[in-house]
């Protein structure tokens, strides 16, 4: 019990020294509406759609779809490029081929994955004979 | 209106607390390695940052940016995991249940703050106005602060739930686990190649790509810094002052260091030119003063920079004239720049005409 109320009282401490630093910043309006951004458009957009997918697609598929998912996430910083200063060398590749390229790896380890489990399945049958 | 039945092993608390400590883990690393970045850019009067190893900074900012990329889909997993919670009834049942569900929303609010802002500015795209370093510094406080409050809040939970189970794992738990690990360990080879030399060709999605200016990215251009060439250039040390030739003729120093940026993005490359360690005693300065850089810059962010005692001792610390064999492109500083071993990229001062003692 004294190493919890320790360890929230700590917890407790450095989030209320990061709200007040957070004070300082001029677009605190803005900054509050991408902090709360996060959760909501999480809750009510991205895991209600995650929850249908999962009841539509299942094992090899799933994951497929989740690593895709991912991907696309992680690549949209780089594919929504508009007022980004032009910097060679950085974010400076075609990301939507790059994505294209990740995706389509990831669907082909998906088949061979389904081709590897058949194959095992027909020789387990075979055997079985 | 009828609330959804989860009844997925993917909502178990062994599944949720082995997801939650890996996430916990990638936001401590995360903030650890990002206080040591804000500390090395301001430095409190205690503090101390090594100019070796070389790689130091590079390897404490790549670990920054790739646990925070790694700390993606463990958020998204961790939070599938626990999201039957949000139609829990009554919503509120007492003051420390409404607290702790108060604390999550405002551990979830920083979580998805830090590594939205953060995988923005590694992009350099900034969809808010507000100044990246102080908000995601703020925010990186209230994140793991309230992660530790959640910990304390949990701790049974998660110590029931990460013993050793004596019956066999459901398998439906295990398939999600595995999807979890699966997700991040493909987020974190799709972008390390960034910072890691030996991912180059397999990270599809690093920012760093090989379009830069003499084999090496530029973060700021000479067209956005407003600086043309200016045949008249010269270096003030102290009271002294140098010509271009003069900083020729003068013994050069070759040394592979890298550029480590805060964006994470790593590259060697090999530079030459002048210790400043020689600079500094050729103007009659001790080696190891502090020094404030000044560059050509009129009014960019790092236009002014201090080279701690430290560096300015280093014999590896140049003011770079050369780079990869060739005279440094303007983009990259031409005609002298500041490099310095194990520093982040922006304090590497480009188009410096001045170095003060402070």
């Amino acid at each position: 019990m004294k190493t919890r109320l320790a360890l929230g009282l700590a917890g407790i401490g450095m989030a209320a020294w990061g709200a007040w630093l957070a004070l300082d910043v001029p677009q605190l309006f803005e900054l509050g509406a991408w902090f709360v951004a996060g959760p909501v458009i999480h809750d009510a957009l991205l895991a209600p759609v995650v929850a249908a997918l999962g009841f539509v697609v299942r094992g090899p598929v799933k994951v497929g779809a989740v690593v895709s998912g991912v991907l696309v996430l992680i690549s949209v910083p780089l594919l929504w490029q508009d007022g980004v200063p032009a910097n060679p060398g950085l974010h400076d590749a075609n990301y939507w081929a790059r994505l294209g390229i990740s995706l389509g790896v990831v669907w082909v380890f998906v088949l061979v994955f389904f081709l590897v489990r058949n194959v095992i399945k027909k020789r387990r049958a075979a055997a079985a004979k | 209106m009828k609330l959804p039945t989860f009844k997925s092993a993917a909502h178990h608390e062994r599944a949720t607390a082995r997801i939650g400590l890996w996430l916990g883990i990638a936001f401590v690393v995360c903030f650890i390695t990002g206080l040591l970045s804000h500390a090395v850019q301001h430095p409190p009067s205690w503090f101390f940052w090594p100019s070796r190893p070389v790689n130091l900074y590079r390897i404490t900012q790549g670990v920054h940016v790739v646990s925070g990329i790694a700390a993606i889909p463990l958020l998204l997993a961790k939070l599938w995991s626990v999201y039957p919670k949000l139609f829990e009834r009554p919503l509120v049942r007492n003051l420390p249940h409404a607290l702790e569900r108060g604390s999550i929303l405002v551990l979830s609010g920083a979580a998805f703050f830090e590594l939205t802002t953060g995988i923005l500015n590694v992009a350099q795209n900034y969809k808010f106005t507000f100044f990246f370093p102080d908000t995601h510094y703020a925010v990186a406080w209230i994140a793991v602060g309230s992660i530790i409050l959640h910990i304390a809040v949990k701790l049974p939970t998660i110590r029931r739930a990460l013993t050793r189970d004596p019956e066999p794992e459901i398998p439906s738990r295990r398939a999600f686990l595995r999807t979890t690990w699966i997700a991040t360990g493909v987020a974190v080879l799709a972008t390390a190649g960034t910072t890691l030399p030996l991912l180059r060709g397999v990270s599809t999605l690093a920012w760093r790509t090989t379009n830069g200016r003499q084999g090496l990215p530029v973060n700021r251009t000479a067209a956005a810094a407003g600086i043309t060439r200016d045949p008249d250039w010269t270096l003030q040390v102290a009271a002294k002052t140098f010509t271009l030739d003069q900083l020729n003729a003068m013994p050069q120093t070759t040394a592979d260091l890298p550029i480590a940026c805060v964006e994470g993005w790593s590259q060697n490359a090999t530079w030459t030119g002048v210790p400043v360690k020689d600079l500094l005693t050729a103007a009659g300065v001790q080696p190891g003063a502090e020094i404030r850089v000044q560059s050509m810059e009129r009014n960019g962010l790092y236009r002014s920079t201090v080279l701690p005692g430290e560096h300015t001792s280093d014999p590896l610390t140049l003011l770079a004239l050369k780079l990869n064999g060739e005279v440094l492109d303007l983009d990259h500083g031409y005609p002298a720049r500041i490099i310095a071993p194990s520093r982040p990229g922006v304090l590497q001062t480009k188009w410096v005409n001045r170095l003060e003692v402070l």
